[in-house]
């Protein structure tokens, strides 16, 4: 009976294994004595990816079981996790800027975007909320526990 | 008796008592949010407790695991919705209760239980952790590298719900622990020529990506954290009063349940999850009135909700006397102790009897704050589950990016913070066990050691790991725990085909 293989999960175990592999070559001519647990570790590990291999093939549902569900396009999958995307390249941005705009400015645009995207581009709750989390901020770490935070280049 | 009088002086002072005041407070209201753990929460914390000294931080930690616990119940009891995982048992009998009108009396018999699990733990916690820490000392490399391998095979195979995914996940950690210098020989492993790794995987990025970052993108895609509506009716004191006597008459469910809640708390990568829903099995098996349970019964509430504040003393037990934490929340309690240099253990152990004795005093004293504060509150706090996900949302990502850069002052460990927090998407869409990874990379720095210096002391031979009796314990432990998942979904398969 043809079953329906969960193709993304092998994706990830074969990211997992590339991983592996990596560390492999990185440390290969190394003492003993730096490699031998890594090693031993390594061998686990493709024991460990073969057995969940074995048990994903054995618990994918039958095709027939399963209602026939259209896979999504890769476009429809990206516009569904948008969100998640929209997370990371907030992160991101805010660490490339950090150095350049300050840990409060930062804050602040970070604060905004997400509640502007979150709420659907009304742009008042998002600037008075953002106000209120750099504010809080500001007050909490700054002022009260006196933590040295991070100065920018601009001021 | 000396040490717990200490224990207690180390409690007196204005800056400790502060910190569980505070610790409780924020606890209880993190625990009335559903979908934000004890775990997320410590998380949070961790990345500030690191400017304090490490015995306030974590008894700012332990103050903040307590509340939670026992907050978790009101939205279990009065909406339904657990507020953290382990008072999902929470809801077969406290929901019920408040459809049959009964709201406030369900929350009394929940702060009752609660009260009783803390305390009957602590003061268990208190009577037995010396003797394990004594019995601890006798510990050499070979059974403490045995010892943290059985750890690890506890959670991997217990915490999900496919034991192979559950070793994966321990391996990849275990794998990922030793990145950064090597102890030996001073070569640096799988850095990916990133200088900020050459000390290893820097603990407060990876712990806010895995628990904090990685909430936040399950977050957005919800409007509100739990379903709640806003207009829930907080109950009124006098019907919580009633509660509280009626939970008192249960006095066998209750210590039964608190025994159960706290051995299983000491068995690594159990929790209370698991503790509340074993001793409410246990309970309905005991019970006169069997027939009851489901509909809205006291003695089923009583028995949840001790287990589930029982196991909390129980799990901090390990993660003390022996280095391995008895949940996926305590191995946060190892971290703060790592990061400020101590190594939990049995010599710490038994290096740090007044201040082990003060958390476990603490665990009894922020049960207590929890029930009366909750009590008063509970109105409240229910409203809180209504709060919308674009305020929380921003809020726990500015506490994340703050906690992840303020430790070092470097950018790359937001990189790193959010590389993890991309593992952790893929690790929970595919159900692989977040708890067992997070502890391979805690307890890899102390295995490798370990491993080595247990061949060192017997000329290279790995015999040393079978031979010594301790040894063969843990290795028929770990057999245990490994064959448990499979014992018992048969056993299941078995009752289902009898009914």
């Amino acid at each position: 009976m043809k079953k329906r293989i969960p193709w993304g999960e092998f994706i990830f175990l074969a990211v997992i294994l590339a991983y592996v592999a990596y560390y492999f070559f990185s440390v290969r001519g190394y003492s003993h004595r730096a490699v031998l647990w890594p090693f031993c570790l390594m061998g686990a590990m493709l024991a460990a990816v073969a057995a969940v291999g074995v048990e994903i093939v054995k618990k994918a549902p039958t095709a027939e079981g399963t209602q026939s569900v259209e896979k999504p396009a890769l476009r429809q999958l990206l516009l569904k996790n948008a969100s998640v995307f929209v997370i990371i390249a907030a992160f991101v941005s805010y660490a490339l800027l950090l150095k350049i705009l300050g840990l409060h400015l930062c804050n602040f645009l970070i604060s905004f975007v997400l509640v502007f995207y979150l709420n659907r581009g009304r742009w008042r709750p998002a600037l008075i909320t953002a106000c209120i989390i750099t504010l809080s901020f500001y007050l909490v770490f700054d002022l009260a526990m006196g933590i040295r935070l991070p100065a920018c280049r601009l001021f | 008796m000396e040490n717990l009088l200490l224990g207690i002086q180390k409690l007196c002072s204005v800056q400790i008592i502060l910190f569980i005041v505070m610790g409780g407070v924020v606890g209880l209201l993190a625990g009335a949010i559903p979908g934000l753990n004890d775990t997320n929460i410590l998380t949070l914390f961790l990345s500030f407790v690191v400017f304090l000294d490490p015995f306030p931080a974590v008894i700012l930690m332990t103050a903040v695991f307590v509340a939670c616990q026992t907050a978790g119940s009101i939205p279990a009891i009065l909406i339904n919705i657990p507020g953290t995982p382990s008072t999902a048992a929470s809801t077969l009998e406290g929901y019920p209760m408040t459809k049959n009108g009964m709201a406030g009396q369900a929350l009394g018999c929940s702060f009752a239980s609660s009260l009783s699990g803390t305390v009957i733990g602590g003061v268990m916690a208190l009577l037995l952790a010396p003797i394990l820490g004594r019995y601890a000392l006798s510990f050499g490399p070979p059974e403490m590298f045995m010892l943290a391998l059985f750890g690890m095979t506890a959670v991997a195979s217990l915490t999900g719900n496919s034991v192979p995914k559950g070793l994966l996940s321990a391996i990849l950690g275990l794998l990922v622990g030793t990145i950064g210098m090597d102890y030996f020989v001073g070569v640096t492993r799988s850095t990916f020529g990133v200088a900020e790794l050459y000390g290893g995987v820097p603990q407060i990025p990876l712990l806010l990506g895995l628990f904090g970052v990685g909430e936040l993108y399950s977050l957005v895609f919800k409007k509100s954290i739990g379903s709640g509506d806003s207009r829930t009716k907080g109950p009124d004191m006098r019907s919580q009063w009633e509660g509280f006597k009626a939970a008192l008459r249960y006095r066998w469910t209750c210590l039964l349940s608190a025994v159960i809640g706290f051995i299983i708390g000491v068995i690594p990568g159990t929790g209370a999850t698991i503790a509340s829903f074993t001793s409410y099995g246990m309970a309905r098996s005991l019970s006169r009135e069997p027939e009851r349970f489901g509909t809205g019964y006291y003695g089923g509430l009583v028995a949840t909700d001790t287990a589930n504040n029982a196991s909390v003393p129980g799990s901090i037990v390990p993660a003390l006397t022996l280095g391995i934490p008895g949940s996926g929340t305590t191995v946060l309690f190892i971290s703060a102790f790592l990061m400020h240099g101590m190594q939990p253990g049995p010599s710490f152990f038994n290096s740090y009897l007044p201040e082990s004795n003060a958390i476990f005093l603490t665990v009894i004293l922020v049960g207590c704050l929890a029930t009366v504060v909750g009590m008063f509150a509970a109105g409240y706090m229910v409203k809180i589950v209504s709060l919308p996900t674009s305020i929380l949302v921003p809020l726990i990502a500015v506490f994340c990016l703050l906690g992840g850069y303020i430790c070092r002052a470097k950018v790359n460990d937001l990189f790193i913070m959010l590389a993890f927090s991309i593992l952790s998407i893929f690790l929970k869409k595919y159900d692989y066990s977040l708890p067992a990874f997070l502890l391979g990379v805690i307890l890899g720095p102390i295995i490798e050691p370990n491993f080595f210096r247990a061949l060192a002391i017997s000329n290279n031979n790995p015999a040393v790991f079978f031979t010594r009796p301790i040894c063969i314990v843990l290795w028929i432990m770990c057999a245990a725990a490994l064959l448990m998942p499979r014992l018992m979904s048969r056993r299941a398969k078995k009752q289902e085909g009898h009914v």
